[in-house]
């Protein structure tokens, strides 16, 4: 699972919908991969407003990376600086948590993450 | 788009699974226990009955070789309990439909259970008989509780799924021209899902978006994320694609309040859900994921009227609920007409669910050639998908009918996102929500 996946994935848990404690889910005893992938600029770009700057940057500093700038950076910003984009591109496309759980802030249910596949079936007494 | 690069490659993958195959493996799998237990599933899928009520204590732990045991056991007690039980909750003429049909079934499972490699079912051409025979209690779906409908589900999809993952993925692998316009249309950025992801085939169909897949078997998640995500180079990886994990659609990571993105695909999944309540809820769910007013749903059923199709349902001769088989193929054949078929195969692609080629040693291991595993599917009649849409809380934006699909294209409604925009007021973050 690649890092942007976690920046739009929540708790499956119903009750745990409206609380804001739901997301991010929180990585813990995550083993990374880095993938090497070409960097796809405009995607980059494009993908830039839909990114929760807060959530990446909580995931970010979990995941042992730098901290982020507080602020996302802006799309020019990114465009004229080859390293922003580079490193923005290093963390959500070619960073992938193979191993580990996803843990949700709400409920504390912890999903397990397995050969990079997450399991989000939940049991029975969270349904 | 390195859509056709990325699907020659799995042909060649296709190829080298086809030729590495070794067919004494297959012939040792045919005694082995789960080959076993795949007869006694070929013979009682016809118990189709197989009756929710019946499944009561399953639990999701079970393996198909346990379930079809237990299919058997029950086989016989099924055949007398289906009809009085099932009856009085039929709806009007289909009653006598299953009534027929449980008669018909009754003598097939009477017949002595033939080794699966040996089954008639092992034929290609036997498919679409079997699947007639194979009615499903359709009556009953929605008298079932919610437990009961899960754990027919788990029973009649999940772990049939499961075990075929790898022989239905060796099948799936162009996507459909219609879903795949839908994806193109997407504005660069797009952040959506595909909800029953399969093996991933639309993963990498648009670039310029992004797509992250989920699926409920989690051997056909493996396979997506081995096809899209992990096996791709620099050459072929489409940035955009991902797989998150085996999640449930009714219980989806996704959405809520908090995050919500720009698309969901369903292709070919609500369909599997076994009462009108939870297809409902599959679709709810869908909504929930994608933005009020922009966000779309893309949601795909296998119609009831498909009487061109090979197995020729039709408006007012079969039961919107069906059990239809996958026979595992048997892998005696030479070289030259696996090729034959296979090529077949690609060209039946898009008009039918069941194949007969087999694959892989890992699908051989899962059951024997000739095997046969039952879905569950609700063929969909006319309308009937657009209502559900509508009763779900979407707004329809288009629909049609595509190939034996039904196909809704869909946002949540407006009052839903006053509710919604209510709620996100009440969060700090500086989450980003732009359209």
């Amino acid at each position: 699972m690649k890092v942007l996946s976690l920046n739009f994935l929540t708790c499956a848990v119903k009750a745990c919908k409206s609380s804001s404690n739901s997301y991010p889910l929180h990585p813990k005893d995550a083993e990374l991969v880095q993938d090497d992938l070409e960097v796809n600029a405009q995607l980059l770009l494009n993908l830039l407003p839909r990114i929760d700057w807060t959530a990446l940057s909580t995931t970010a500093t979990e995941l042992g990376f730098p901290a982020l700038p507080p602020q996302a950076p802006s799309v020019e910003e990114l465009q004229s600086d080859e390293k922003k984009l580079r490193d923005l591109h290093n963390l959500l496309m070619e960073t992938q948590i193979m191993e580990g759980k996803l843990v949700c802030a709400n409920c504390g249910h912890e999903y397990a993450v397995r050969e990079g596949i997450a399991n989000f079936l939940l049991p029975s007494h969270l349904v | 788009m390195g859509c056709a690069g990325t699907e020659s490659g799995m042909e060649r993958r296709l190829d080298r699974s086809e030729s590495s195959d070794d067919p004494s493996k297959l012939s040792a799998s045919n005694g082995s226990p789960s080959a076993v237990a795949a007869t006694a599933t070929a013979a009682a899928g016809a118990a189709v009955g197989s009756s929710p009520r019946e499944a009561v204590t399953l639990t999701g732990e079970q393996t198909a070789h346990q379930q079809n045991q237990r299919e058997g056991q029950h086989q016989r007690q099924l055949m007398h309990d289906i009809v009085p039980n099932n009856s009085p909750a039929s709806t009007g003429s289909h009653g006598t439909a299953i009534r027929e049909r449980q008669d018909h079934v009754s003598s097939t499972t009477g017949a002595p259970t033939n080794h699966p490699g040996s089954s008639p079912n092992a034929d290609a051409g036997a498919d679409a008989d079997s699947a007639i025979a194979a009615a499903a209690a359709a009556a009953s779906a929605s008298a079932m509780d919610t437990n009961a409908a899960e754990s027919y589900e788990q029973q009649h999809v999940h772990s049939v799924y499961e075990t075929i993952a790898s022989h239905f993925s060796s099948t799936r692998y162009k996507p459909w021209p219609f879903v795949a316009s839908f994806l193109a249309s997407l504005p660069p950025g797009s952040v959506g899902l595909d909800v029953g992801c399969g093996n991933g085939k639309y993963l990498d169909v648009n670039r310029d978006i992004v797509i992250i897949g989920s699926d409920r078997s989690a051997n056909l998640a493996r396979l997506a994320r081995d096809l899209k995500v992990k096996g791709t180079t620099t050459a072929t990886a489409t940035n955009g694609a991902d797989v998150a994990g085996v999640a449930d659609g009714l219980a989806l990571p996704f959405g809520g309040a908090r995050r919500r993105v720009d698309f969901a695909i369903c292709i070919a999944v609500v369909h599997h859900l076994s009462t009108r309540e939870r297809r409902v809820e599959g679709v709810r769910a869908l909504l929930d994921c994608v933005r009020p007013r922009s966000g779309k749903i893309l949601v795909y059923v296998w119609a009831l009227e498909q009487g061109t199709s090979r197995r020729g349902w039709d408006e007012g001769t079969a039961d919107q609920d069906q059990l239809v088989p996958w026979v595992m193929k048997s892998n005696n054949n030479n070289k030259k007409s696996k090729k034959q078929k296979a090529k077949e195969q690609e060209e039946r692609e898009q008009e039918e669910q069941a194949s007969n080629k087999k694959e892989n040693d890992e699908a051989a291991a899962n059951g024997g050639a000739g095997a046969t595993y039952q879905r569950y599917y609700h063929l969909y009649r006319k309308g009937e998908l657009e209502e559900d849409v509508q009763v779900a809380g979407g707004e329809i934006l288009g629909s049609g009918y595509e190939k034996d699909n039904w196909w809704v294209i869909a946002s949540p409604k407006e009052e839903e996102e006053g509710e919604e925009e209510g709620k996100r007021e009440g969060y700090t973050s500086p989450s980003i929500e732009a359209r």
